[in-house]
């Protein structure tokens, strides 16, 4: 059975609607967003490695202390586009228990 | 080793093909019609199985799970075997005596949401669907099990996901979902031009990205896109280098991930639907141990071969850097002549 589809693709109506960007914005968007997620994310030995997350995390407080565990626990979950599922099948999030020892939030 | 799924091992089932609703886009063409379904017991060792060859997650879908009576009770017992599971069900159908099910044995629900509501009914081909869906959720919401939407976006409702973010924000999900059409199933027929290019592609990898920011710790959002760049620096993570010498001493997870066993019993790598070519075979008719022993003897370098092709073009200058990776291996393996077909090893 074939369908009528619309005319305009999703991106066009973002930009009709003065949210999209025209295509070099939008590739330099990207660019700049992929550098982010891997400034943002552990790195080991120079590249990220979603399944094994080892290594020495020097912090100047304890709140920092929950940050770091944050992006890892984040890392080594669903997120970051490097967990990548076929038809239908969701992610399933992790819970996980942190203790401490030593450092009161 | 690696696998696309990152540290988590999953066996994907699909235990029937009957579904109350006829999708456009369902890559399984189950429809109110359909009949084929597995026995539980068939279910039930591939579960164990699997477990025992290091598979951690077992995701259930369809067809429309909630319709599969055998469910409840297999949910309990694959929770009872330390195993994590997902339940994929367009939420239409959600009961006290379902959600009990899900209760005991689910630790997260995926929700199919296809956009605003005239967009989820015409997709899903039911003027009802979106309304009866929402009622619904509660249900969940009260009973304190975790869900999430999956959205699939072609090409023309990326504009839809702020809409589509801000309803899942609001009902509690935990999880935000966005996968890119496969043009497979149904929607071979139905949105044949619908599969988003490298444009829609990086449009929508941009709004996921204000999403989460937005969404801060309160809701994952999660876009099944593949970076060239990562699958460049990781081949090993999408099965592009040569099988391992101890690879046969190894758990079979970490040769497939993941691994779908269909309603017809057939077991297929990586998504439903895959090239038969590829398939391990029928788990009504032979054990999963010789099932895989023989994969791995006749069809793990074929399939790897495969891989590494997607492996090295992913590798050539593109205009855009994201790849569907498993859509291209998909392609490809359709097209793979073995070594019988063109007269080798026979």
């Amino acid at each position: 059975m074939a369908t009528k589809t619309r005319s305009k693709t999703g991106s066009a109506k973002l930009s009709s609607a003065g949210r999209g960007f025209s295509a070099a914005k939008l590739s330099a968007l990207v660019a700049i967003l992929k550098k982010y997620k891997l400034d943002k994310d552990i790195i080991i030995n120079g590249k990220p490695q979603p399944d094994f997350i080892k290594g020495r995390f020097t912090t100047k407080d304890s709140a920092a202390v929950f940050d770091v565990l944050r992006r890892v626990i984040q890392f080594n979950g669903v997120s970051k586009g490097i967990v990548i599922l076929p038809n239908g099948q969701p992610p399933v999030i992790d819970r996980f228990d942190v203790e401490i020892r030593g450092i009161r939030a | 080793m690696a696998a696309p799924t990152g540290a988590t091992r999953i066996l994907q089932v699909h235990p029937l093909r009957t579904c109350n609703l006829r999708c456009l886009h369902c890559y399984s063409e189950s429809d109110p019609g359909q009949r084929e379904r597995l026995p539980a017991e068939v279910v039930w060792e591939a579960i164990t199985s699997a477990k025992a060859e290091g598979y951690s997650v077992v995701g259930f879908s369809g067809g429309e799970p909630l319709l599969y009576e055998p469910l409840g009770e297999l949910l309990r017992a694959t929770r009872g075997l330390g195993l994590r599971v997902s339940v994929t069900t367009n939420g239409m159908l959600l009961d006290e005596r379902r959600v009990a099910w899900l209760r005991e044995g689910a630790c997260l629900v995926a929700i199919s949401l296809d956009g605003m509501p005239e967009s989820h009914n015409r997709m899903r081909g039911s003027p009802r669907a979106f309304e009866t869906m929402q009622d619904k959720l509660h249900l969940l919401r009260e009973a304190g099990i975790a869900f999430g939407f999956i959205f699939t976006l072609t090409q023309f409702n990326c504009d839809e996901l702020e809409w589509v973010a801000g309803f899942a924000r609001d009902q509690g999900a935990q999880l935000l979902q966005v996968h890119a059409l496969d043009v497979v199933g149904r929607a071979r027929d139905s949105l044949g031009n619908a599969a988003p290019d490298g444009r829609e592609l990086a449009a929508a990898f941009v709004e996921t990205m204000r999403l989460q920011a937005e969404a801060g710790d309160t809701m994952t959002v999660h876009f099944d896109l593949l970076d060239r760049d990562f699958l460049a620096e990781n081949p090993g993570m999408f099965f592009s280098t040569p099988r391992s010498v101890d690879a046969a001493f190894r758990p079979f997870a970490e040769s497939i991930s993941p691994l779908i066993l269909e309603a017809d019993g057939t077991l297929v790598p990586l998504g439903h639907g895959f090239p038969r070519a590829f398939a391990l075979g029928n788990l009504r008719t032979s054990p999963f141990s010789e099932l895989i022993q023989n994969w791995r003897d006749t069809r793990e370098g074929e399939f790897r071969s495969v891989c590494r092709e997607v492996w090295q073009e992913a590798r050539a200058p593109a205009e855009w850097p994201f790849i569907n990776w498993y859509s291209e291996v998909r392609q490809r393996a359709a097209n793979w002549k073995l070594p019988e077909e063109i007269g080798i090893g026979t």
